[in-house]
């Protein structure tokens, strides 16, 4: 990365990964020197926090636990703050690759999209799910697709990067409880244009999926609401 | 007068007292008042005019008038209810706001030291 490209912020929200943290931390400032890396700790009750600076991070550590929505929003908010062109969101769990960085970046400077989304689905890769994940996947695909008026495929994926014009946005507006589908709903309705990327993932090094098969069902209902609520707006 | 409205009537009437004990000692917010008071006031009216209860239950086909009291008062109820949990809504967004805001302050502080 040259001096004078864009700041790039990227944003790893946390909540007690100290196992896989520092890997994800260092992974990305080896890949991609002249980034700032953010953790917002969400609240952990580890050593995330530690982990992440001793990494090289900028830590923002939360007060209390906001969940996914809150914490990621923080750090839009420093984005915005601190006036930086490029913000990128990367899971803490270590399943985003930092080599894929780029083909996030690529359509955010040839200015081809203000979004660009790092998605599983869009060509053969080597990503396994099981079927009910599947089925939702679809389902939500298809309902943003709709709402949206553009098809995109993998709603979920918390792999993407976005131009100023988002980091504002999101700045004042960022849903707290299931972020990833509805902002990308709430990006089209203020006529933003939405890139998808193939991108390899990879199984997470530690912790699990905040939404377990037990919680997907009333997960799915509550995404849905929120996003034709979002859409009647 | 019916034993259901005299009773109806003295609770209303200590109820909006209460009320009104309640802002003027500020435990409770003027602004959260109004649907309160605004309630016993409803139900003050309604007790101590029986014959609008009485002409309302009859035009419903309501066989128990003072059955309209309580169908009144848990729809009301409802509607607090509600605007409790808009307020809620908003106090848990401001705190949301208030959250991030002193994390990024705090970060902010430490960069200094």
């Amino acid at each position: 990365m040259n001096k004078v490209g864009p700041r790039i912020l990227i944003i790893i929200p946390a909540y007690n990964e100290e196992k896989s943290i520092g890997v994800v931390v260092k992974s990305i400032l080896c890949n991609c020197p002249g980034v700032t890396v953010l953790v917002v700790d969400d609240g952990s009750m580890d050593y995330t926090a530690l982990q992440a600076k001793a990494a090289g991070a900028k830590v923002i550590s939360l007060p209390q636990n906001l969940g996914i929505g809150g914490a990621m929003q923080t750090g839009y908010l420093y984005a915005f703050y601190n006036d930086f062109d490029i913000a990128i969101q990367i899971d803490a769990d270590g399943q985003h690759k930092s080599e894929e960085l780029s083909k996030l970046l690529e359509p955010l400077k040839n200015n081809e999209a203000d979004l660009v989304l790092g998605s599983r689905y869009i060509e053969k890769t080597t990503f396994k799910s099981t079927l009910g994940r599947r089925i939702g996947m679809v389902v939500l695909s298809t309902l943003v697709s709709v709402l949206a008026r553009q098809r995109v495929h993998d709603t979920t994926s918390g792999f993407r990067a976005v131009n100023a014009k988002v980091i504002k946005l999101f700045a004042q507006e960022y849903s707290t409880d299931y972020p990833e589908v509805d902002s990308l709903v709430l990006v089209r309705k203020n006529g933003l244009r939405i890139k998808e990327v193939p991108v390899e993932m990879e199984q997470r090094l530690a912790g699990k999926s905040s939404i377990t098969p037990m919680k997907s069902a009333y997960y799915m209902t509550k995404v849905s609401l929120a996003l034709f609520i979002r859409s009647m707006r | 007068m019916k034993d259901i409205l005299i009773f109806s009537l003295i609770l209303s009437i200590g109820f909006v007292f209460i009320v009104i004990g309640l802002v003027r000692r500020k435990l409770l917010k003027e602004q959260y008042s109004l649907l309160w008071l605004f309630f016993g006031f409803m139900m003050i009216i309604l007790s101590t005019n029986s014959v609008w209860l009485e002409v309302l239950a009859k035009w419903l086909d309501v066989k128990y008038a003072p059955a309209l009291l309580f169908f009144i008062g848990i729809f009301v109820c409802l509607v607090l209810i509600l605007n409790v949990t808009i307020v809620v809504s908003k106090l848990s967004e401001r705190v949301v706001k208030l959250t991030q805001e002193v994390g990024i302050l705090k970060h902010e502080l430490h960069k200094e030291e």
